[in-house]
């Protein structure tokens, strides 16, 4: 959860970093194209102000060739030209809109323009009446406002190309500071992207290891499970078979040398008789409970518990009958099961109400069937799940509550074997394997002298 | 009336003791062999007198080399002797191996008893049906 959590915010992160290293990518690529078409505009103006200036001195120069000479085809050059001024006056003013100060500078210069243009035209149109007098002072006077064009013209280029200049170095900075800045990001998201990286290689390590352990204890699990399969079979099976011998050889030797053979040598071999006859039960008992390990029965369907209660009593009629029990049977649920696991479930808990009765007090029984929530089952925590209760109450023996949670465990005894209650305290494991078995839980209440309520809980599945 | 002839199967050396003695108990007109394992067992069979004259076979199941269940699979798909009663005669209680062996052909299946007693009993109900009540084909 932690280690996820790490790797989730850097991997958010690198994703971060990566959409605004492209967001400023983008920003950057745009600034330096506008920075760039910013110089280029400089440089156009510059242009289209030196092609005026161009202009205006073939202007001025075939303005003075005519005067000088008279030669009027000197003045084609000047009409060509002056076509051309206008067009570049109105080109420089809608270029430098941006820029009030040269918009300023431009008018100024427009009126300079169209002062020595003006003045130009007057002096040609008079030309032919000028006196030599006159005609030196308007070549004065031409040359002076073509100074003076040529100062207005000035201080444009220059403002402009200190515009240009400014705008070159903006780019150059630009230029210079972005490779750092680019760097910079990169170097940050690659680290994080490595960080994120390790962390990623990291964690899958991990879990390989832990799944690989898991595997592991799977296998064990496993090759345990199959050595108890091994186990069973062989208390199932090998282990009975020299028990039956000995039984069958003692059996044989007291019945064709029985008579001849001393008394006291009789009740030797009664004794080990019996005792092989234990193990045996002994050995039977444990096979019937490892086989409830690995059932055979896989398959759960509905099972009427009232059916299964009519064939354990018919089961144990001898019994009941010996002890003059009387039932007092509810009518029961149908519940999803294992039939053959319920009918030994019901007979060890019949069978330990008959067993455990007390002397001269012919058995009552008592079962019950109802529904509880789960949340009602105090200390086992089962959630909301519902579950079919069964209870099993007797009139017995009843035993001491601080030895509940004992008798469920496999041969043990509450009762010593000199006790007139013999048993081998497999019963109940069995019931509590069965109740596994069903994903259930079985409890067990006494009250010594009074009687036992043994309680069944099968979940209900929805 | 000849002897009467038996194989008993069984790899164990005190059942073997043990069937014999109840044999021995009940009746003395007999014969008896023992095989010791499923090849044992078919290999008797092929030869004389077991070939022509077998009353029954008592067979355990769990034998090594070729198991009680081989052999009676066997002998019950040859047509030569398939005649011959099987008796399988074993520890093994399940359910699943007992519908498996009377699938396989056995004629009877009998679990190993505790008591010397109970084994007499069994050989003399055996002997009394297979030897002098059921008829089979010579």
């Amino acid at each position: 959860m932690k280690v996820s959590g790490i790797y989730a915010i850097a991997f958010g992160l690198s994703l971060l970093v990566l959409f605004v290293f492209s967001w400023l990518l983008n920003d950057s690529i745009a600034t330096m194209r506008d920075k760039s078409d910013w110089e280029e505009h400089s440089q156009f103006v510059i242009a289209q102000l030196y092609e005026l200036n161009v202009a205006m001195a073939d202007i001025e120069s075939s303005h003075r060739g005519f005067l000088l000479t008279g030669d009027s085809t000197l003045l084609q050059l000047l009409y060509s030209s002056r076509t051309r001024v206008p067009m570049l006056l109105d080109t420089l003013s809608s270029l430098t809109r941006d820029n009030v100060r040269q918009q300023r500078n431009l008018s100024v210069l427009r009126d300079a323009t169209v002062r020595r243009l003006h003045k130009s035209q007057e002096v040609i149109n008079r030309a032919p009446y000028l006196t030599p007098e006159q005609l030196r002072k308007e070549l004065n006077e031409g040359n002076r406002l073509m100074d003076d064009f040529r100062s207005r013209i000035k201080t444009v280029v220059e403002l402009e190309k200190s515009l240009l200049k400014e705008r070159t170095n903006s780019r150059r900075i630009y230029e210079s500071l972005t490779p750092t800045y680019f760097m910079t990001i990169f170097t940050v998201a690659s680290i994080i992207a490595i960080a994120s990286f390790i962390q990623l290689l990291r964690e899958s390590t991990e879990r390989r290891k832990a799944r690989e352990m898991l595997e592991l204890r799977l296998q064990t699990l496993a090759q345990l499970n199959s050595e108890l399969k091994q186990i069973a079979y062989v208390t199932s099976h090998d282990l009975q078979e020299p028990l039956r011998k000995i039984q069958t050889f003692s059996d044989l030797l007291n019945i064709k040398y029985g008579v001849s053979i001393p008394i006291e040598a009789r009740d030797v071999l009664t004794r080990v008789i019996r005792n092989a006859n234990f193990i045996r039960e002994l050995i039977s008992d444990l096979s019937d409970f490892a086989n409830l390990v690995n059932p055979i029965e896989v398959k759960q369907k509905h099972v009427d518990l009232n059916k299964v209660l009519i064939d354990v009593q018919k089961n144990l009629n001898g019994e009941i009958e010996k002890k003059q029990a009387k039932f007092f049977i509810s009518t029961l649920p149908l519940i999803d099961g294992f039939e053959r696991q319920l009918f030994v479930l019901f007979r060890e808990v019949i069978t330990n109400s008959l067993k455990f009765s007390r002397a001269a007090v012919p058995p009552e029984i008592t079962v019950t069937g109802n529904l509880m929530i789960g949340d009602e089952l105090g200390h086992i925590r089962t959630g909301n799940r519902r579950f079919t209760v069964i209870s099993i109450y007797d009139n017995g023996i009843g035993f001491d509550n601080v030895l509940a949670s004992k008798i469920f465990i496999l041969f043990q005894k509450l009762h010593g074997s000199d006790s007139p209650y013999p048993g081998k305290g497999i019963g109940l494991a069995i019931c509590q394997r069965i109740l596994s078995n069903h994903d259930g839980y079985i409890t067990a209440r006494g009250e010594s002298g009074k009687g036992t309520r043994i309680q069944m809980f099968f979940p209900i599945v929805t | 009336m000849g002897k009467k002839y038996v194989i008993i199967a069984d790899d164990d050396e005190d059942d073997r003791m043990l069937v014999q003695s109840a044999f021995h108990e009940n009746r003395t007109d007999v014969q008896i062999d023992f095989a010791v394992d499923g090849y044992d067992l078919m290999e008797r069979l092929t030869r004389e007198p077991a070939a022509s004259s077998t009353h029954f076979i008592l067979l355990d199941l769990n034998m090594p080399k070729k198991d009680g269940r081989e052999a009676l699979k066997e002998i019950k798909q040859n047509p030569g002797l398939k005649k011959i009663p099987v008796i399988v005669f074993t520890t093994a209680k399940n359910e699943s191996e007992i519908r498996k062996c009377y699938d396989l052909g056995a004629n009877t299946y009998i679990v190993k008893p505790d008591g010397f007693e109970e084994l007499r009993k069994i050989v003399m109900n055996l002997t009394s049906y297979w030897l002098d009540t059921a008829v089979i084909p010579s």
